[in-house]
């Protein structure tokens, strides 16, 4: 114990993202005395890495593609200056980053910089950057650490010739082509970003389709205008060989057509997503990991009493906002109110263009167990799409034949990832299809599709053509 | 308009609690949700505010009584009302006490399904109404687990499936409602002293018990006592019943044979050291276990008086929560019934109990001649995940020789 009042918290935190910063601010809120635990920056992969980065480069992205389509203003071709995009982009890092910490501030919460490892289930050891060390023991321990992406043992990333999701958002000029191993979320964001700078991208898929997991129709949707865009796409291919040679890499790919080889000047891999426990020592708590992840009870609470996670680091779905809100709900749990997390209502959304946002069972997982209804509606046919030259997509419902509950909502379109919300909230209060489809929605208005969509489920939309 | 303030019911095993403090007096004025008074019951202490914003204008339950629940504690009047409306409060309360003493004997469930909710607006979701409606189910029926009470899908479902899988249900369809016509006798509402005894018994059942029996004669035992009783007398003031030297006994006995001394906990045995005997005693409509603590610490006097006192208040219902709960081993004479042999069955955690029965004169063999011995039998059962035949027999074996030795008693 060198340092540091050593008074017994009721809640240590490790890790200062979205999961940890946010149960650190509303333990506090609710009278809870808290430290935070951060050995790099606060915000985590979302603040530093993740959301607040992709989005603003992908936000930049789709400028640059809206003023190359317009052609009122008679903008001639002009260059791309990739340094001063991720230069803006560090801006807005800063920004939000000293926006969590002055919160935490305000808080009164115990911010303190340092490396962590469990000493027994109630223990924690902490190193300073100075490399004192500290005993910390909380009332309840809040493991928030994040996920890590995995090393593949072909696609070795280097961080120049390939790279990860981290150098990808700092490479200040533009690869002239590009290869992106994978069809997850992440793999499609940075495709979708690079291929509007005017990168030539490929996709490289191991399974029959990209965003596996997602509604198939959305997903095929996506292929088709992805494909239109330029990305050339490679489903059910794996790279089995990365042949590095002077100025750019070879891959040898392996698909179900044979083999190919390609040339690219970069690979980004993102990897696959585990839990991030380096240097904790869990095992000293008594926790094992479960295919990668802390597995934790409907509580948060892991294998050892006392000792909860929440966030990237319990696996289930790996965002910010289920992050955000599984430690929220463990402060509830905490303070003795109810959880109200629900994990079927976890929305997902991609920042591509156009963009696409779903909540919900896939028409695929709901036709499985009950009668369903469809309800589709394109956003050509809402008048403001038209109006901002966005009217590639669709919203489509899925829902319970029986009682007209809503089970899942896929949009794909311009603004998708706000629409999403009037579903989440509707699918939160269950809202069945009548009261779904009565609001006035604005016109025109992006949310007209929403409406229509509904309309849709009894063959009654507007501005839809029969069998579009 | 004149109120009156009543003892609420906090849990389903309260029946009654004792004023601790008045927080405010006769003529003050009061805010609606003014704490009134401290009330201690078995379980927590607890206060009791005010329902209604007036001037307390009588306190009927002084500090230190024991009021029933629902009994009248206080009684609230608006400005200008007279002692005629108090009188009125008063008199309401009466009826008020009867009233609940007979609904607290229906039987209880457990988790109320059904929650009284008057002419309370149901709030429940769109999708909730619409699957109650289509299932013919009473919204107002559904305690909602949503933020206020909402009612949710869940909450509807979960409904639908108790009331399927519910006795209730199933009872429903295979008799008409309403008392069984072909019945001819008595239907008694159990109380509460045996509702309590059919949960704890029913819980001791889930536990393998076995019983060992072994004849004991305990003509020294009684020649012992007959022999220290009047000096017994003169010094501590009571007679020495044969309860203490059992409980003196066992203490004696547990010290060679600890196993009898525990109980299980996850998949540990927990094996104490002291020896905290419960002795039940036969009470109206039931019975109750009061506990002689660190028995093996205390003199065979000490225990004597502890007991007279137990006894006598077990008798009045004057025991304490403290008092019945906490035991290690349980002692059960049942000599006074004319038993002869019993099983006694086990008083959870505890992992024995030892069974007293009659003694009677009756012909033994000794020193290869025909005697009378004072022959009783002592019936010992023991958990057998605790441990098997041989301990529960080493310690019958303990036992008689302590009994037929009774100066180890005193040592």
């Amino acid at each position: 114990m060198a340092q540091g009042e050593n008074i017994l918290k009721d809640l240590i935190i490790i890790g200062g993202g979205p999961g940890g910063y946010s149960a650190a601010i509303r333990g506090a809120q609710r009278g809870l005395t808290i430290s935070l635990i951060e050995q790099d920056r606060l915000g985590g992969t979302c603040l530093n890495r993740g959301c607040i980065p992709t989005k603003t480069l992908l936000h930049h992205a789709d400028l640059f593609a809206s003023i190359k389509k317009t052609k009122a203003f008679g903008i001639p071709p002009f260059p791309v200056d990739l340094g001063k995009i991720i230069e803006a982009k560090n801006d807005v890092v800063k920004k939000v980053v000293g926006g969590v910490q002055n919160i935490l501030a305000a808080q009164r919460i115990d911010v303190i910089k340092g490396k962590v490892y469990f000493v027994n289930p109630n223990t924690i050891s902490v190193i300073r950057p100075d490399q004192s060390r500290e005993e910390l023991q909380g009332k309840s321990i809040l493991i928030a650490t994040g996920a890590r992406s995995e090393v593949d043992p072909v696609l070795r990333v280097d961080g120049e010739r390939i790279i990860g999701t981290e150098e990808a958002l700092n490479l200040t000029t533009l690869p002239a082509s590009l290869a992106v191993i994978g069809g997850g979320r992440r793999a499609i964001e940075f495709a979708s970003f690079f291929n509007d700078f005017g990168s030539r991208v490929t996709l490289i898929e191991k399974g029959p389709q990209i965003l596996p997991r997602m509604d198939r129709e959305i997903s095929v949707r996506m292929r088709a205008i992805m494909v239109r865009q330029g990305v050339k796409v490679h489903a059910n291919t794996v790279v089995s060989h990365v042949d590095p040679s002077e100025d750019s890499l070879s891959l040898t790919l392996l698909g179900k057509k044979g083999i190919e080889k390609i040339q690219v000047e970069k690979v980004l891999y993102p990897g696959e997503r585990k839990a991030e426990v380096e240097h904790l020592q869990i095992e000293k708590a008594g926790i094992q990991l479960k295919g990668g992840f802390v597995p934790v009870n409907k509580q948060f609470e892991t294998s050892a009493k006392g000792v909860f996670a929440v966030g990237d680091v319990i696996g289930q779905h790996l965002s910010a906002h289920h992050a955000l809100a599984t430690g929220l709900s463990l402060v509830d749990h905490l303070t003795g109110k109810g959880i109200s997390y629900d994990t079927k209502q976890i929305p997902y959304c991609l920042y591509t263009r156009p963009e696409i946002a779903g909540i919900g069972m896939t028409q695929e997982e709901a036709e499985k167990t009950q009668e369903v209804l469809i309800g589709k509606f394109p956003f050509a046919g809402a008048g403001m799409a038209q109006c901002i030259g966005e009217e590639e997509g669709v919203v489509k419902f899925i829902v319970d034949k029986k009682y007209g509950e809503i089970l899942g909502v896929h949009i794909l379109g311009p603004r998708a990832t706000e629409l999403i919300s009037l579903a989440s909230l509707a699918m939160k209060n269950e809202l069945t299809i009548e009261m779904l489809g009565s609001p006035i929605f604005p016109h025109p208005s992006l949310s007209e599709a929403f409406g229509e969509g509904v309309w849709d489920i009894e063959n009654e939309a507007i501005h839809s053509l029969k069998n579009w | 308009m004149a109120i009156g303030v009543y003892l609420p019911i906090w849990g389903m095993q309260m029946e009654e609690g004792k004023v601790v403090k008045w927080l405010v007096s006769e003529g003050d004025l009061v805010e609606k949700g003014d704490p009134l008074v401290e009330i201690e019951t078995e379980k927590i202490t607890n206060v009791v505010e005010s329902p209604d914003s007036g001037i307390i204008a009588r306190i009927i339950a002084k500090e230190g009584d024991v009021i029933k629940i629902t009994g009248l504690l206080a009684v609230i009047i608006e400005k200008g009302e007279d002692s005629s409306a108090i009188e009125a409060v008063i008199a309401r309360g009466k009826t008020i006490v009867e009233k609940a003493e007979i609904s607290m004997m229906k039987p209880e469930t457990k988790e109320p399904l059904i929650q009284p909710t008057a002419s309370m607006e149901v709030k429940a979701s769109p999708l909730a109404k619409k699957i109650a409606q289509e299932k013919g189910i009473d919204l107002k029926q559904i305690k909602g687990t949503g933020p206020d009470g909402r009612i949710g899908k869940e909450d509807v479902l979960s409904c639908i499936e108790k009331l399927a899988t519910s006795p209730r249900a199933r009872t429903q369809k295979e008799i008409p409602e309403g008392p069984d016509k072909s019945f001819v006798g008595e239907i008694v509402p159990m109380s509460q002293t045996r509702k309590v005894i059919a949960r704890r018994t029913l819980e001791s059942i889930k536990s393998p018990q076995g019983t060992l029996t072994r004849e004991v004669d305990l003509s020294e035992t009684l020649k012992f006592r007959k022999s220290i009783m009047p000096e017994f007398e003169k010094q501590h003031g009571i007679r020495l019943p044969l309860t203490p030297l059992f409980v003196k006994a066992v203490a004696i006995a547990v010290k060679e044979v600890p196993i009898l001394n525990s109980r299980i906990e996850g998949d540990k045995i927990y094996i104490s050291h002291k020896v905290h005997a419960g002795i039940v005693v036969g009470v109206k409509d039931g019975i109750v276990i009061p506990v002689i603590f660190n028995a093996q610490a205390k003199s065979l006097a000490q225990i004597a008086r502890e007991w007279e006192d137990l006894s006598r208040r077990a008798a009045e219902g004057n025991l304490r929560l403290d008092e019945i709960t906490g035991g290690t081993i349980t002692i059960s004479n049942v000599g006074n019934a004319g038993i002869d042999v019993f099983t006694p069955i086990l008083n959870p955690p505890e992992s024995a109990v030892l069974g007293i029965t009659r003694t009677r004169k009756r012909p033994i063999v000794k020193d290869g001649q025909i005697a009378i011995g004072e022959m009783t039998y002592l019936c010992l059962t023991g958990d057998h995940r605790v441990m098997d035949a041989e301990p529960i027999g080493q310690f019958l074996v303990c036992l008689e020789r302590v009994l037929q030795n009774p100066a180890t008693l005193i040592l």
